[in-house]
């Protein structure tokens, strides 16, 4: 088995463990919040082994940051800042596991980056860079990016409005 | 090189637990992060198709980097789906005081209390 193929199936196991974790274990908004984080990583983990490396750090961003994001507003707004946090607890266990795999996906990164402009032997994959992305998103597929571009704004003074909270 | 069988079935697999977990649980968390799952999976999966038509030489490098564009604009509407759904999760946590969605319907409380109450 390769190294390539041994880090997929990793990162691959990582994922499916978080969603089941999610599935048997997510009653709190903070183990629901690591489970998010650690899926969300996994993910860009496989993404990274398949080559995809603008996706990866587009989904390593989105997981950390909306996973940030759920477990703050989940501790403001619903309280939960009393939750038991004993140091066997699944939630805390699941924490580290992610916190491990950002940094070692960090350090991954980093390493990948230092390789570039070395050859490679074996078979080329056809895999796109970031240059032929932009080409692909803002040539053909200009249209739907500023449609998607539009939902985002929507999506953003939408929740502004929702979750915005009436003085009166 | 990473067969593109073992992608499409990871992403199976996570669609799957996360359709389960979006049927089964119900913490409003657990909710917005299963449509999340859902949402990743089906990326991962145009990335893996995408990967095994590349493989066999039927796709050329403009499609393939027409997938990735197309998995990334998920990812961009997820990002957006989860920002809605967080706002109105953090508006139903302050009515209700609790993240458990069992039995509720704020159209029904809406009809009962009037808009005044929200």
């Amino acid at each position: 088995m390769s190294l390539e193929l041994a880090v997929f199936y990793f990162f691959g196991a990582l994922g499916v463990a978080a969603a089941s974790f999610l599935l048997v274990e997510g009653r709190t908004p903070i183990s629901s919040s690591m489970a998010f984080c650690a899926l969300g990583l996994a993910i860009a983990g496989v993404l990274q082994t398949l080559d995809a490396d603008f996706l990866a750090v587009a989904q390593w961003i989105l997981s950390l940051s909306a996973g940030l994001v759920l477990l703050v507003s989940s501790v403001m707004v619903a309280g939960v800042a009393t939750e038991s946090l004993d140091l066997a607890s699944p939630a805390r266990v699941l924490g580290k596991l992610a916190g491990g795999v950002a940094v070692a996906g960090l350090v991954g990164l980093l390493l990948g980056t230092m390789g570039d402009g070395v050859e490679r032997s074996g078979p080329i994959a056809l895999t796109p860079g970031t240059a032929d992305l932009g080409q692909a998103l803002f040539g053909a597929g200009a249209p739907l990016v500023f449609v998607l571009g539009l939902l985002l704004l929507v999506a953003l003074v939408g929740g502004v409005i929702l979750a915005k909270r009436r003085l009166d | 090189m990473i067969p593109h069988e073992h992608v499409v079935g990871l992403a199976l697999l996570l669609f799957a637990l996360a359709v389960l977990t979006v049927l089964l649980r119900r913490s409003l968390l657990a909710l917005l992060v299963g449509v999340q799952g859902i949402f990743v999976s089906g990326a991962l999966a145009v990335v893996g198709f995408a990967q095994g038509h590349a493989a066999t030489g039927v796709e050329s490098m403009a499609r393939v980097s027409e997938a990735h564009g197309f998995a990334l604009l998920v990812l961009v509407v997820a990002a957006a789906e989860l920002s809605v759904g967080l706002a109105m999760g953090v508006a139903f946590m302050r009515k209700r005081g609790s993240v458990n969605v069992e039995g509720a319907s704020v159209l029904r409380w809406w009809l009962r209390h009037g808009d005044s109450a929200w």
